[in-house]
């Protein structure tokens, strides 16, 4: 009965993934590519104007990793947060089938912004890798631990805004200035080590800062002092996921699909 | 069997709930058919999506022994982003049919021909109607339930939808929302004539059309 259901979702799940792809990328086969080229090419010309700005060094470090572990989970929130507004009633039509639900649409949401970027992260760093432009992580398993929490928390904030933004129109016009404002405060740019003392309390509330901490320390090894709580991480990601499903399990009850 | 009990659904607006069905309840077994009748706002696609399970009564309980279809009506079921063949794939997968069966079905059914490979948004009603009617035939359902689809075909997709429905399916059991007399009597075992969201059911088709035609 359980492995049933379990087998069901998953079905469905997959397709929903199916259905994304062919929405988002057409039919043909290059329009997968694009999954993995896309962000390469917002990081590449990120990385160029970074280089003509301000040099190839910033603080001492490479710059390359440096915005790649800032750049790439910033595109994943985009993608995941971003396209989480109103996808419950972009995807009414699909609620007709009893068996696809607001928490199918969400998990397939998840798992293919996921999969997505890790490819994308991937790609990009076997290219800069082979190019020389970046070396092999001094700890591995503490930047996958970083990276881990970075799509935890994300995936936390999607349940949280995909909920919300059918209950509120307000949720989208905010998300918009929250989303730029909160790029210089996430962590994704700035190592909590370049702000001073007094500030760096209130930088390390934000808690995806911890999981960029985990990131650049994974790969760069213990060269420089970061700063980071795996357990204020946790729980915030836990909380926001925890929270953001059970709005999403009322949604259907205030959906209108008519 | 099929038990809708006491389902009220409220829907919120700019002033205040809007009760759009109000404490319905019939009962429907396997190979029976049952005409919705009422006027457009009555509340028979609410009842019909809350029967389906796509949405959540706000009150009452539905219980399904069967398989019921999807809702069929002119939106919903289908995604407009994607083409037929790539509506065809994902219901088939959701439902766990085998692609190339029901593909052949709705080819047929269906008689759209090149344009199972175009986006549905490109699609007349009547086309879209033909997909998705010929999709639900594919999959096999207990009971199929038809929110006025069929009306907006042409002569020969009634003929045949009417031919799969009544002829080689007699055994499914079907709700359908109809403005047509005929099809109601000829085809229907009752009747639940809907207005302003309450429900009161008839088994004599002759006075439940009578009183839907003097609403």
């Amino acid at each position: 009965m359980l492995l049933d259901t379990l087998r069901l979702q998953g079905r469905v799940t997959g397709a929903l993934i199916v259905r994304e792809l062919h929405t988002r990328y057409g039919r043909d086969n290059l329009g997968f590519l694009w999954l993995m080229i896309e962000p390469l090419i917002f990081a590449a010309g990120v990385l160029f104007m970074w280089r003509v700005l301000r040099g190839a060094y910033d603080h001492d470090l490479p710059l390359i990793p440096l915005t790649l572990f800032g750049y790439l989970p910033l595109l994943l929130i985009r993608h995941m947060a971003g396209h989480a507004i109103y996808s419950v009633r972009d995807n009414g039509s699909l609620l007709y089938h009893r068996q696809v639900t607001v928490l199918s649409i969400y998990f397939s949401r998840v798992a293919f912004e996921t999969a997505g970027n890790i490819l994308a992260f991937a790609f990009a760093f076997i290219v800069l890798y082979v190019t020389g432009e970046m070396d092999w992580p001094k700890n591995m398993p503490l930047l996958y631990l970083g990276y881990f929490y970075l799509v935890w928390y994300t995936a936390g904030v999607t349940a949280v805004l995909m909920a919300l933004s059918e209950r509120s129109e307000l949720v989208e016009k905010l998300w918009g200035p929250y989303s730029y404002l909160t790029i210089p405060l996430s962590g994704a740019y700035i190592m909590a080590l370049w702000v001073p003392p007094p500030w760096r309390e209130w930088y390390l509330l934000m808690p995806s800062v911890h999981a960029y901490e985990m990131m650049r320390s994974g790969y760069f090894g213990d060269i420089l002092p970061v700063f980071w709580s795996q357990a204020y991480v946790a729980f915030w990601s836990a909380g926001l996921t925890l929270l953001g499903l059970w709005l999403l399990r009322d949604t259907q009850r205030h959906l209108a699909l008519g | 069997m099929i038990e809708v009990k006491g389902v009220t659904k409220d829907y919120p607006t700019e002033h205040g709930a809007h009760r759009a069905i109000d404490n319905v309840s019939f009962t429907l077994a396997r190979g029976e058919k049952i005409a919705l009748l009422g006027l457009n706002g009555a509340g028979k696609s609410t009842l019909i999506r809350v029967m389906c399970g796509v949405e959540l009564p706000t009150k009452g309980t539905v219980k399904r022994e069967m398989s019921l279809s999807w809702p069929l009506a002119l939106g919903g079921g289908i995604h407009s982003n994607l083409t037929g063949n790539d509506n065809i794939r994902f219901i088939a997968r959701i439902y766990n049919r085998p692609f190339d069966e029901v593909r052949a079905f709705v080819e047929d059914f269906a008689e759209l021909g090149k344009f199972l490979s175009e986006q549905v948004k490109t699609y007349s009603s009547g086309m879209r109607a033909r997909l998705a009617f010929g999709l639900s035939l594919a999959i096999d359902f207990d009971c199929y339930v038809v929110d006025e689809v069929i009306s907006v075909g042409d002569q020969r997709f009634h003929r045949r939808s009417n031919e799969e429905l009544f002829e080689k399916r007699k055994d499914r059991a079907l709700v359908m929302a109809s403005h047509d007399a005929w099809v109601v009597k000829e085809r229907c075992s009752k009747a639940l004539v809907l207005h302003r969201g309450r429900g009161k059911l008839f088994e004599d088709l002759d006075l439940a059309l009578d009183i839907y035609r003097d609403l």
